[in-house]
């Protein structure tokens, strides 16, 4: 497949963009000027939240993962807050709706298991449990992209597939391989029989959330 | 008790239609902060970007007060919502991708940040109930549908950017202790109806500018909510049957006078 990673300045874009370029073709996209690993090949500077610059790296592909949401950085400055929660929201609605234009089947959304730390441990997490992001733009932010996907999948034109990582690499959250693992299952999957078009799924590799 | 039967409020995004009816309805009550990103004095002389029948803002002097802020920016937010009692929040941004976003969502998480960190008892969120989205979970086809269920934006920007303005206001309720009423619009009209309307149907989610102004006033005197965010429809009851009306008249007392008959019926 041709598969676009954004996301690929950070840890969980950089691992996707060079693990995933070992079976498919690869263009990873972020903001900063390199890649978080060297070893990425097809690297491009793109603002995700720019259709201009969107449109030309999508049509170069037929699925996105979307791993922004996972780790995005936030900056420094008054605004930063700001910033971080326009730029995961407003990048995910850019994408989707590209991805949509393009022609895609489906978006592949990385978000995060931290939406649910605020639950007593010892209740027994799954998909069917409502996010509880705190009123911080860092819980704030991967929620918001979360619904973006979810409510524009809504619309039967496009189908969005939502991982949902633990801490990335750590026994009690995602594991790497893992992480791989998964996207690449929610790359290849079959739609979803009944026609949904937003598929949730809590990718663990121990912890809390394991069950 | 939230209910803010006097004292001082800001209003967001004053210079629109709704915020020129907000500021009818509430100058008399309540000492008002009214801010929008441009000043007011060159808002309330100028005619209204809706058209000739959408109202303009009156340019209140003291003991209220005229102030830029952009809402965009958190500093200047907080400074508005210092010493106030309620916020009022009707900006919004339609059409164009990077101020929709920085200012229907990215503004809705800096007046609900500042009114938390002020200590404002209440907060008044608007947005819109989209009757219309083009896709299958939009509600077109269905009736008698109340107040508290879910939106579903699909990929409209504006609807899109206002949803998510109001899962955050509704996050901060839930977990800061903010009262946030949230007031859903559709079709705003002139309460006076030209001969040519008449006869001619009705949107069935329509108020007039008049009732809209308003519900805000019963939304800052309404008793404390049974739930810390509470979603309103504000619309006039309509022979339609699609939208139901009466959560605010039961939790706020409000309802709108002006019926609209003469647009639905043949005379």
């Amino acid at each position: 497949m041709k598969v676009i990673v954004t996301g690929a300045d950070q840890p969980l874009g950089g691992l996707l963009s060079t693990r995933l370029a070992q079976q498919h073709e690869v263009v990873a996209v972020g903001t900063a000027e390199k890649p978080a690993d060297p070893n990425v090949l097809d690297y491009r500077q793109v603002d995700l939240c720019v259709p201009e610059q969107v449109d030309p790296i999508v049509v170069r592909a037929d699925i996105a993962v979307h791993a922004l949401p996972f780790d995005p950085l936030i900056g420094e400055g008054a605004q930063a807050e700001q910033e971080l929660l326009e730029r995961v929201a407003r990048s995910t609605y850019v994408l989707i709706t590209a991805a949509h234009r393009a022609g895609y089947r489906r978006v592949v959304l990385i978000s995060q298991m931290s939406l649910f730390e605020d639950y007593p441990e010892e209740f027994v997490v799954g998909e069917d449990w409502q996010p509880l992001p705190r009123a911080e733009a860092e819980s704030l932010a991967p929620h918001m992209a979360e619904l973006v996907g979810r409510e524009i999948s809504r619309t039967g034109r496009i189908e969005v597939f939502c991982l949902r990582f633990g801490e990335l690499d750590d026994a009690q959250g995602t594991l790497a391989d893992d992480a791989v693992a998964a996207v690449e299952e929610g790359m290849g999957r079959e739609s979803e029989q009944y026609g949904y078009g937003w598929w949730l799924q809590h990718a663990v590799s121990g912890g809390r959330y394991m069950r | 008790m939230a209910t803010v039967d006097g004292g001082k409020v800001v209003i967001f995004g004053a210079g629109g239609p709704l915020g020129a009816m907000a500021i009818q309805a509430l100058k008399g009550e309540y000492q008002l902060r009214i801010t929008d990103v441009r000043p007011m004095e060159e808002i309330s002389s100028s005619p209204s970007p809706q058209g000739p029948r959408a109202p303009v803002p009156e340019l209140l002097g003291a003991p209220h007060e005229n102030r830029v802020v952009d809402i965009t920016r958190y500093d200047q937010v907080l400074d508005a919502c210092r010493g106030m009692d309620a916020v009022i929040n009707v900006s919004v941004l339609r059409h164009e991708l990077s101020r929709a976003f920085s200012v229907n969502y990215v503004g809705a998480y800096n007046v609900a940040k500042a009114a938390v960190e002020c200590g404002v008892k209440r907060l008044i969120h608007t947005g819109p109930f989209h009757t219309w989205m083009g896709h299958n979970a939009d509600y077109w086809n269905d009736f008698q549908l109340g107040d508290d269920i879910p939106l579903h934006p699909g990929e409209d920007l504006y609807a899109v950017t206002k949803y998510l303005g109001g899962h955050v206001t509704r996050v901060f309720a839930e977990r800061c202790g903010l009262e946030v009423l949230t007031f859903l619009y559709c079709g705003f009209r002139p309460r006076k109806i030209e001969e040519e309307e008449k006869g001619k149907g009705m949107n069935p989610f329509l108020i007039s500018w008049e009732d809209a102004g308003e519900s805000l006033l019963y939304g800052l005197r309404g008793p404390e909510m049974p739930g810390p965010y509470e979603v309103f429809f504000i619309c006039t009851p309509s022979p339609q049957d699609k939208y139901r009306v009466d959560k605010a008249r039961k939790l706020l007392g409000w309802e709108a006078k002006d019926r609209f008959e003469e647009l639905y019926r043949r005379s």
